[in-house]
């Protein structure tokens, strides 16, 4: 086996892995903390193809920032696994696992033949104007498909101005008031 | 030796002699450093009593921290309270690797192409830096929460709210620098800087990187997650011997890491000086240097220790700031963060973005 291959298997094997024990554990830190772990290693797939730019915005983005926030809630939450029944949900996960196991036994019958293994791409030296770099990506991004990506900058601009309607509510008027006249703030639903 | 050894040999060597630097030499002195800077502006000697210059002080406070009792509070979360220590090392040690310390070189005919004089040659280098530098955020957050300390969860709160803000400012400044050099690249960055080094067209994206940096690694000025008054010593007040001293060591390398990457992005990396590059001055960075005796050194040595120098200045700068200005309330941070450094950089893209278009249109 070639290097590429041994590296491939065993990063698979670790993200069925790390993707199973997110599932499994009974924290949700522990599952926060597995799902990172399956992030890395998809980027080091990524890396395995070819495509460093993909790679480390997967780390970038996925495991920098969006999971940083997923820690952040459930450290303040704080839950504690008896709290919300993981025994009472027992069954469930067992069902959701074994229809995950056949849909994945499925899958990999169907998909991984020998002919498939043969269409994958040749991976190229990775540099400038080549496949996977930064150079080819934003070009193909910013002239091919340049409506979808500015259509797709608007609409995350429109969510960010939304949660910011949605999250910030100027304080009552006479909140500071509250312990002379609580029924002029319930009268103001809280809000104005 | 064949091809491949050497070239084996080549890699093996870059690693060591970044890591052995960073970890066996820039951290050990740079405690050192602090200790004595501070004491000087302080008007007191500093440890002087150990080895010259009071030189050995962090080799003992090293096997001190070594040989301490590993305590660990009856009612931490244990698994995540030893994870958190060593998660912190990873990232600072990680981010190590793309950073390039020199000139690509033959090292004085040796290769028969330039090899680059960094450990991992990602066409995204920059990029890599903050993906990882990202990653600290978690260390601490994990340190606090399992400490099951009140102190050490504001430390960790605080800390991890911070470095989310001036990550943004931070990559909002490196940007325009990416712009102006025209590659995400940092040897390319460095070689677009032989005569003007981005400082110069770049000075507003300084101006937002510098504070982010200090945010960043929690240093003074913004050093709020440690401090002192208000929350004992924050994430770390539970720690103690080398756990703490993995911490210690883990601010010291990321320092060092956007110290660095300071110097590459604006200061022209291991160029001479701004409109001056080695080449001009005679420096040949594939040459040797003839020594006594027949013996030569490859020549790549004097760029190499020119940036060691730049990098050394950026480290003193950290310490100078930390023992001169005074640490900023909260609210005053996150305002700085988000209502000045942001916007700030949003419009310093704009402004660079329309300069380059101007100045390519005529």
């Amino acid at each position: 086996m070639e290097i590429q291959q041994i590296l491939f298997f065993s990063f698979a094997a670790l993200i069925l892995l790390s993707a199973a024990l997110v599932a499994l554990r009974p924290r949700p830190i522990e599952s926060a903390m597995w799902l990172i772990l399956n992030f890395f290693l998809t980027a080091g797939l990524y890396i395995l193809l070819g495509s460093n730019f993909v790679s480390i915005i997967q780390v970038l983005v996925y495991a920098g920032a969006i999971m940083v926030l997923f820690v952040f809630v459930i450290l303040l939450l704080n839950l504690d696994p008896r709290e919300f029944g993981s025994e009472a949900g027992l069954p469930w996960t067992s069902l959701v696992m074994f229809i995950g196991f056949l849909t994945f036994i499925v899958l990999s019958l169907h998909v991984a033949t020998p002919e498939l293994m043969k269409k994958l791409p040749e991976i190229k030296e990775t540099g400038a104007g080549v496949f996977g770099s930064i150079e080819s990506i934003s070009m193909v991004l910013l002239k091919n498909y340049v409506w979808g990506f500015e259509i797709a900058g608007v609409i995350l601009l429109l969510a960010l101005i939304g949660v910011g309607l949605l999250a910030y509510r100027k304080p009552p008027v006479r909140a500071r008031a509250i312990h002379t006249s609580t029924t002029d703030t319930m009268k103001d639903g809280g809000a104005s | 030796m064949n091809e491949t050894m050497i070239a084996w040999a080549f890699f093996a060597g870059k690693i060591l002699l970044l890591f052995g630097l960073a970890f066996g030499f820039i951290a050990p002195i740079m405690v050192w450093v602090e200790r004595r800077v501070c004491a000087l502006i302080q008007d007191r000697y500093g440890p002087n009593r150990v080895g010259p210059l009071g030189l050995l002080q962090t080799l003992a406070d090293g096997i001190k921290l070594l040989l301490k009792e590993d305590l660990r509070p009856n009612e931490v979360r244990p698994w995540f309270f030893i994870l958190a220590p060593i998660i912190c090392v990873i990232p600072a040690t990680m981010a190590f690797a793309v950073i390039p310390f020199g000139p690509p070189t033959t090292l004085g005919g040796l290769f028969a192409e330039p090899k680059r004089l960094q450990i991992a040659e990602l066409n995204a280098g920059f990029l890599y830096v903050l993906a990882i530098g990202s990653l600290g955020v978690y260390s601490i957050a994990l340190a606090g929460w399992a400490s099951n300390n009140k102190f050490s969860v504001l430390g960790s709160l605080r800390a991890s709210a911070q470095m989310i803000s001036y990550e943004l400012a931070a990559g909002l400044a490196l940007v325009s620098v990416v712009l102006l050099s025209g590659s995400v690249d940092l040897v390319k960055i460095v070689e677009s800087q032989t005569y003007l080094w981005n400082i110069f067209p770049g000075f507003l994206a300084f101006l937002i990187f510098l504070p982010a940096i200090f945010a960043e690694t929690n240093r003074t000025p913004f050093d709020l997650p440690e401090a002192e008054a208000e929350l004992v010593v924050g994430y770390h007040t539970e720690y103690s011997g080398m756990k703490f001293g993995l911490f210690f060591l883990a601010e010291y390398v990321n320092m060092t890491t956007v110290s660095a990457l300071a110097v590459l992005m604006f200061f022209g990396g291991w160029e001479f000086l701004p409109f001056l590059p080695w080449k001009d001055v005679g420096v040949d960075v594939n040459g040797l240097i003839p020594l006594f005796g027949g013996f030569s050194l490859p020549a790549v040595i004097i760029p190499f220790s020119w940036f060691a120098a730049k990098v050394a200045f950026f480290m003193f700068l950290f310490v100078w700031v930390r023992w001169t200005v005074p640490r900023f309330r909260y609210d005053q941070l996150m305002s700085l963060g988000w209502k000045t450094l942001i916007p700030l950089g949003i419009f310093n893209i704009i402004l660079t973005t329309a300069v380059i278009v101007f100045h390519r249109m005529s």
